[in-house]
């Protein structure tokens, strides 16, 4: 049944798509790519036991949500035995129970405040704003080749205490921020 | 006798066999079909080991594919990709070699071809191996090799999946969960083998940087709905087979993380329309993504391999514990049973023997005893060894009593109340001179003369009442009409039941008796007329004496008075002499007389009180009592008996005037008294009277003398009474004529005790 409606919306898509969807097309593609990189960033990353006291894994999103809701499915699943929970967080108050923290690409003038919040806490800092790994954060989405890229900076993991698990480094380009 | 012992003890040991090898059988049936579910989880064990080399082979080789048709695809990547290509190269060879050799164990039929095909899929997989090697190092691409490599490829993974189906089938029908198991185990193949082709199917699109044509975009959805029914297929079977909780983690994040990938790709790979221009990801992240994919799935594999195979373990376990126990029964069961055979053979065999034996013994006429010394025996048995014990000693009874029968020199019968003869003694054959074969089972009337047969009519019927009849005399007949004195007693015969079934004679021949009890009677008759004779010629004698007599003292008395003057003193003397003389005579034959008397004339009996007696002489005694300063004591009252009063007071005389005559103490103590019973050198007496005194007492040799006519022996005081001697003589006639007796017992010095019984 599931199949069925996969493919009468694929047949949707097929009558209905136009010139002008065709953009927002490539920017759900784009957006579905990173929520599944996403996964796999917490798959291959090992928290301290300190830092994951709940339940759950937290993904947080700070400022609105560039997914369009496709992280939403992630919602529940498990990862490393973990529940994954999305959480959208306002203000750097809210990012203590987070795991993983993604900065709105609109967000990038709170990033420097956000920044001085995350010393010391064990939270893995994902964005796509150009910058953002040089900026202190530690996986920076970016393009190359058309295709989409992730920067990362060890460093910056590092010093949260975070471990990055070699497989991870598979899906992305090492660099090394200012710091 | 011995083949019977023998024999109970074959048939104990035959019966304790078969029931041995039944138990056997049964135990050693649960432990050889235990020990056959044991092999076959051990294999199963294996096949799961098995089943996972086989599942890592073809996902290596999957993984291999999909690169390798990158690099064909998009030569620039070959850089990139290279060391990865070379790195699953590896894995799939490694992975293959490992399955294939542990493989090798298995020698079922279809397997050889199956692994012959797979091995010629892995040849030609070696060539295309090189073929792309040349290819992509000329940076060419090469459409046909793509195809070839891509369907063998993944003919080869069929292949093996086939191999593994054909290997797994034999393990199917052990263990339910172990199924369910294995049905689990191939939806996660199936998972993995698509998840691998979606990986190939992507990969090429991207590679070629083409939207997805319409029949690999039905693929794809093929994969996918393949992938989904599988999700769930494999959660249902876990569920079933108990793994679901055990591995519930691990299955969540392989499924979560296929599902994220899943929305990853499906807007972006899966509709032809999608495709604008460029494909937002690379290959190689692709790949990595997919093959990081395909760790959760490993994940998921391992942990469910590991709960399997612990599952496998457990069941393994369990059957050995099944054989252990089932083994161990046996043994139980086993000695048990030897136990049984042991205590039977002991307890009961033993026995049974030791009892036949006593009783051959006791057959054979030697002594035997049934409760052997000190042998435990169960209740039963030992209740038979006292029974036959106590029936032994019936038995010896019984024996005992038939041999006194049939020894006895009297003839003993035994015979129906009808009269038919049962039994015949010895006793009985010399009697009657029949043999007891010709006796037994005829009629009574064979030995009762014709006369006689009303007499025992009598005796039936006497027998009838249950009385007996006590010894009585009569006259059988014996073999040949012979008459035969004989004394017969006759008694019932009673059965258990204490009814009367027979009657049993006891007859003893009394010819000799009879004979002698004839000529007893005729000298008896002899003798008393002798007596009578002797008594009458005693009386005629002493009366006609006495005439003469009483002239020789008249004539004396007159020669004294008319010549007394003209005799001398010495003539006057003699006839003084002569006058005594005379005198005595004439007493002497008074007493005679007067002793046959006592001889012939009848008693006078009568009811006589012997106490009064004893007043009376006491009384007629006085003076002389006096005189002596004698006494008579009667310690007890004395009976009344029935005799002849005058003579038994004579008797009593006679003995107190002998007490006191013929005693020297100054005081003469007479003692009457009356014993009920009394013993004597002749036996034992009732009813006996005794005189007793202190006086001088009789010399044993006396004892018998005193009783003669006319012998006195001197008085003891010297006295010059003179009598004739002829008082114990009559007392002894007296107590004889009343059928008593007399005797005495005496101590010189001390005193004589005269006893007597008057017998009437």
């Amino acid at each position: 049944m599931q199949i069925l409606i996969r493919l009468l919306f694929a047949l949707a898509l097929l009558c209905g798509l136009s010139v002008t969807a065709h953009a927002e097309v490539v920017q759900l593609q784009e957006q579905q790519i990173k929520a599944g990189l996403l996964y796999n960033f917490l798959k291959y990353t090992d928290w301290p036991a300190a830092s994951l006291t709940g339940a759950t894994l937290n993904i947080c999103i700070f400022g609105d949500d560039p997914f369009s809701g496709s992280l939403n499915p992630i919602q529940g699943r498990t990862v490393n035995q973990h529940q994954i929970a999305i959480r959208y967080v306002q203000g750097a108050g809210e990012i203590t129970n987070c795991q993983m923290l993604f900065v709105n690409q609109n967000e990038q003038s709170a990033w420097p405040n956000l920044h001085r919040a995350l010393v010391g806490k064990s939270i893995l800092t994902v964005s796509d704003f150009p910058g953002f790994a040089a900026a202190g954060g530690m996986i920076e989405f970016s393009h190359q080749n058309d295709h989409i890229n992730a920067n990362l900076d060890l460093d910056a993991v590092d010093h949260a205490g975070l471990h990055i698990e070699d497989r991870l480094l598979r899906l992305v380009t090492i660099v090394h921020g200012d710091n | 006798m011995k083949w019977c012992a023998n024999s109970i003890r074959t048939v104990l040991l035959s019966a304790f066999a078969v029931l041995a090898l039944l138990i056997a059988g049964l135990a050693g049936g649960d432990v050889y079909s235990e020990w056959q579910r044991l092999n076959k989880i051990t294999q199963l064990k294996n096949a799961t080991v098995i089943s996972e080399k086989l599942f890592d082979a073809t996902e290596k080789f999957s993984i291999e594919r999909d690169i390798a048709l990158t690099i064909l695809h998009a030569p620039e990547t070959l850089e990139t990709l290279q060391p990865r290509l070379t790195e699953s190269r590896m894995a799939a060879d490694a992975a293959m070699n490992d399955a294939m050799g542990s493989l090798r164990q298995y020698r079922f039929p279809e397997l050889d071809q199956l692994q012959q095909k797979t091995l010629s899929y892995r040849t030609e997989i070696e060539k295309l191996r090189q073929q792309i090697s040349r290819t992509v190092s000329d940076r060419a691409t090469s459409p046909t090799l793509e195809k070839k490599w891509y369907d063998t490829v993944t003919a080869l993974t069929e292949q093996t999946e086939d191999l593994w189906l054909g290997f797994a089938g034999h393990f199917s029908d052990i263990d339910p969960t172990a199924t369910l198991h294995m049905r689990y185990w191939h939806c996660l193949r199936i998972i993995m083998d698509n998840t691998g082709h979606e990986r190939a199917a992507i990969a090429e699109l991207i590679s070629t940087n083409a939207a997805p044509t319409p029949q690999q975009s039905a693929e794809l959805w093929h994969n996918r709905g393949a992938v989904d029914l599988s999700w769930k297929t494999a959660e249902i079977l876990a569920a079933q087979s108990g793994l679901f909780p055990i591995i519930s983690a691990e299955f969540s994040d392989a499924k979560s993380h296929y599902e994220t990938l899943q929305d990853m790709t499906e807007n972006i790979f899966y509709l032809p329309d999608a495709h604008s221009g460029t494909y937002p990801i690379g290959a190689d992240i692709w790949l990595e993504l997919s093959s990081e994919l395909g760790d959760s799935l490993d994940d998921l594999k391992a942990a469910s391999h590991k709960e399997i195979v612990r599952y496998v373990m457990n069941f393994r376990v369990k059957a050995q514990q099944a054989i252990l126990f089932h083994g161990l029964i046996l043994m139980i069961a086993l000695t048990l049973c030897i136990y049984t055979f042991h205590l039977v053979t002991n307890r009961v065999v033993h026995p049974i023997n030791y009892m036949i034996d006593a009783l051959l013994s006791i057959a054979n006429g030697k002594p035997g005893a049934f409760v052997p010394p000190q042998r435990r025996q169960l209740a039963e048995i030992g209740n038979l060894m006292q029974i036959m014990n106590a029936l032994q000693r019936n038995v010896e009874a019984a024996l005992l009593l038939a041999a006194v029968v049939e020894s006895s020199e009297d003839a003993i019968i035994s015979k129906t109340l009808d009269g038919k003869i049962l039994s015949w003694n010895r006793g009985a054959e010399h009697l009657f001179d029949y043999s007891a074969a010709e006796a037994i089972g005829q009629y009574i009337n064979l030995i009762i003369p014709p006369k006689y047969m009303n007499e025992e009519n009598q005796i039936i019927a006497q027998i009838h009442e249950g009385k007996s009849v006590d010894h009585f005399e009569t006259v059988r007949m014996a073999k040949g009409g012979r008459l035969i004195d004989i004394s017969l007693a006759v008694s019932p015969i009673r059965n258990a039941a204490g009814e009367i079934i027979g009657a049993s004679k006891t007859a003893r021949d009394i010819t000799e008796r009879k004979q002698a009890e004839a000529q007893l009677l005729r000298y008896m008759r002899d003798l008393e007329r002798s007596n009578q004779e002797l008594d009458d010629f005693a009386y005629i004698a002493s009366h006609d004496l006495k005439e003469p007599l009483r002239g020789l003292f008249n004539h004396a008395s007159f020669l004294l008075e008319d010549y007394e003057g003209k005799l001398d003193e010495d003539g006057v003397k003699r006839l003084h002499r002569l006058a005594h003389l005379s005198r005595r005579m004439e007493h002497l034959v008074n007493d005679l007389l007067y002793f046959s008397r006592l001889g012939r004339a009848e008693l006078a009996i009568q009811e006589t009180n012997v106490h009064q007696i004893i007043s009376d002489i006491e009384e007629m005694m006085e003076s002389f009592l006096h005189e002596r300063n004698a006494h008579i004591i009667v310690p007890k009252k004395l009976p009344k008996i029935v005799c002849d009063k005058p003579r038994i007071t004579e008797v009593f005389r006679n003995l107190i005037t002998n007490a006191v005559k013929y005693n020297d103490k100054p005081e003469r103590i007479v003692e009457i008294g009356f014993l009920d019973r009394a013993e004597t050198p002749q036996g034992p007496e009732n009813g006996v009277f005794y005189v007793k005194d202190n006086g001088v007492g009789i010399e044993p040799g006396f004892h018998q003398e005193i009783f003669r006519i006319f012998k006195r022996l001197q008085p003891a005081d010297g006295s010059k009474e003179e009598g004739t001697g002829v008082g114990l003589t009559f007392v002894k006639k007296i107590i004889e004529r009343h059928k008593g007796r007399i005797w005495l017992e005496s101590i010189p010095g001390q005193g004589t005790v005269f006893y007597f019984t008057l017998g009437r």
